[in-house]
């Protein structure tokens, strides 16, 4: 049997983009082909999906949500969410990339903090407005999508998995009137590149947990030899789990070529298995 | 160490919070209303959080000091605890502090200040004395050079000698306590497993024989030590392991100084337990066999308290009755 290797523990990654020309160089860098139908436009590729969701904190959620739904059976792993896209900045210079460290949303008054993952990237806050910001009242990024995307990201993943990535875009200086769709492009230009490692670096954290939520085989065909109630399927789950932990993978393997009357019958020649069991 | 560090607005100013930041200057800085906001939000995974913990200083409200849960510490005079932080820098796998937090961040309290008036309080409200514990959510020697906790608490004691502190560890920082004079009523409690223990769950953790040069070195010093060796998990070689273990503490120790010695099997509440076993699954700590009885799990023993019984008959040997007690 073919060893597993810690890509196989990979989680899909789903990415929520603004503006289809925030979305294009990302969508060309990283490979990604459009899928036909739907209520908001969809690219895909090996493992990664994107959702142009439109402007504003309805249409994050929104997407955030559909996206969810429509590939939810893609993989039995979290997949790792980001919210890419530009962003106004009080003091920072055009074309760099930050990674969010908090976003707070002046309607709600509230605030959510991603994990602080290690990063070569600058930081910021991050505060979600309704209308383009063109005060740069704080010293923060501003954007349209952010804390709305949050709200319903941390509601599939783990808060872990959820990240936001913004390229500054416009600035005192520069003001929002200035931006082209020449000038977004180049800016994202420069964000896919630090978005490639922030995928990389939420992968790796995620494959670490999926390897250790990972099924034994054994779990997956016992679970179709019966009708198992809800208790006894999230029974049969643990002790699976346990079996794996306790390095009695083959012992489990053993017990599920068996043939039993019930699965009342299977879990419990499954517990005995486990009475057993000292480290 | 940490990734970050997050801060209460209300504390940003206060010295104890500024000479941290200074400490860690290169670590980005984030404010917060209040340290729950990142503490106790809900979708967090402990698991995954415990490879970027961040630091989060706070001020902490309403009751400081607290009465121990039963079965704690000593009998005798009234027993309490207080918590100068929140959860702890290493990573030992059979620890309760997975299942009670949702995350794994630290949160130091930096209002010593009130914590020093309720501890006070409760002193005096026990004809000066009383048993205080620290280190009950937390390690408290393992954040020593940044949070100074002994600097600031040792005095307190000074001035009640009929009240005990308790310091419960694992860390090997006590340049703090070596520096400063010893004190009678002071007890630093060191805990100990076996090394296949140590090695097997107390990641991050100092080694068995720093942890055991550093107490050598408080008793030298004239601290009161004392030794808890918990949690005990049931293992086929247990005893031999625990032999070893005992014959190196107490050949390296005066015995008879030491303040005391105890013992406790693994047990937790249920609820920590449930949580830590979805967080852990691939561990096979948590596929041992169990008891739940009100509310608490412990590990089947399959010897029926022999096992327990024949480790204190070994503690035996090296310790007096009077140094002894077996927690509840």
């Amino acid at each position: 049997m073919k060893k597993a290797t810690m890509e196989d523990f990979s989680s899909p990654v789903n990415l929520v983009v603004a503006h289809a020309i925030e979305a294009k160089p990302i969508i060309q860098q990283l490979g990604l082909k459009s899928v036909n139908g739907g209520a908001f436009r969809r690219y895909q590729a090996q493992g990664v999906n994107l959702v142009v969701s439109g402007m504003g904190r309805v249409n994050a959620a929104a997407a955030t949500a559909y996206l969810s739904a429509v590939t939810l059976d893609d993989s039995m792993y979290d997949p790792i969410w980001i919210n890419a896209g530009i962003a106004g900045h009080k003091t920072f210079e055009l074309g760099v990339s930050v990674i969010i460290r908090k976003i707070t949303d002046p309607v709600t008054n509230r605030s959510y903090y991603p994990l602080p993952i290690a990063s070569s990237l600058l930081s910021s806050n991050l505060v979600t407005v309704d209308v383009p910001e063109e005060e740069y009242s704080q010293n923060a990024a501003f954007d349209m999508e952010g804390s709305a995307f949050w709200a319903i990201a941390t509601k599939f993943s783990p808060i872990e998995f959820v990240q936001l990535l913004k390229v500054i875009s416009d600035n005192p200086e520069n003001g929002i009137s200035t931006l082209s769709k020449d000038k977004i492009e180049n800016f994202m230009d420069e964000l896919a590149a630090g978005l490639q490692l922030l995928i990389t670096e939420l992968q790796a954290l995620a494959s670490q947990h999926n390897c250790a939520i990972t099924l034994p085989a054994a779990y997956e065909k016992m679970l179709q030899c019966f009708n198992f109630t809800v208790t006894q399927s999230s029974q049969l789950r643990r002790a699976c789990q346990q079996f794996k932990a306790a390095g009695l993978e083959l012992k489990l393997e053993e017990i599920s070529t068996l043939k039993f009357h019930s699965a009342k019958q299977l879990l419990a020649e499954i517990n005995a298995g486990l009475e057993r069991f000292t480290i | 160490m940490f990734a970050a560090i997050y801060v209460e607005k209300e504390i940003k100013e206060h010295p104890r919070t500024q000479e941290i930041l200074d400490r860690f200057s290169d670590l980005p800085v984030i404010d917060c209303e209040r340290y729950g906001e990142v503490f106790n939000r809900n979708a967090q995974n402990f698991r995954i959080q415990k490879q970027l913990p961040s630091l989060i200083l706070a001020k902490k409200y309403g009751n400081l000091v607290l009465p121990t849960p039963e079965g704690y510490g000593f009998e005798g005079q009234g027993s309490y605890y207080f918590s100068h932080m929140m959860n702890c820098v290493y990573d030992c796998r059979y620890c309760f502090l997975q299942g009670m937090y949702r995350s794994a961040n630290t949160v130091l309290f930096v209002n010593y200040e009130d914590f020093y008036s309720g501890l006070e309080r409760y002193i005096k409200n026990t004809n000066d004395a009383g048993n205080y514990y620290s280190g009950y959510d937390c390690d408290s020697l393992a954040l020593e050079p940044v949070s100074h906790f002994c600097q600031f608490f040792l005095p307190l004691f000074r001035k009640y000698p009929n009240a005990m502190l308790e310091i419960r560890t694992k860390s090997t920082q006590v340049r703090g306590l070596l520096e400063a004079k010893a004190l009678k009523n002071v007890i630093v409690a060191m805990s100990f497993a076996s090394e296949a223990a140590t090695a097997r769950w107390e990641h991050k953790v100092p080694s068995l024989k720093k942890r055991l040069e550093a107490l050598v070195k408080l008793q030298n010093s004239g601290w009161p030590v004392a030794l808890r060796f918990e949690p005990i998990i049931y293992t086929e070689t247990l005893l031999e392991e625990y032999a070893a273990l005992f014959k190196l503490v107490f050949s390296s120790l005066d015995t008879e100084k030491i303040h005391s010695v105890s013992l406790g099997e693994f047990r937790m509440p249920t609820e920590f337990y449930k949580n830590i076993s979805k967080l852990y699954p691939d561990e096979a700590l948590y596929a041992q066999p169990i008891n739940v009885q009100e509310g608490e799990v412990s590990l089947k023993d399959n010897s029926d308290g022999a096992t327990i019984e024949k480790l204190e008959a070994m503690l035996n040997e090296f310790i007096g009755p009077t140094q002894y007690y077996r927690c509840a």
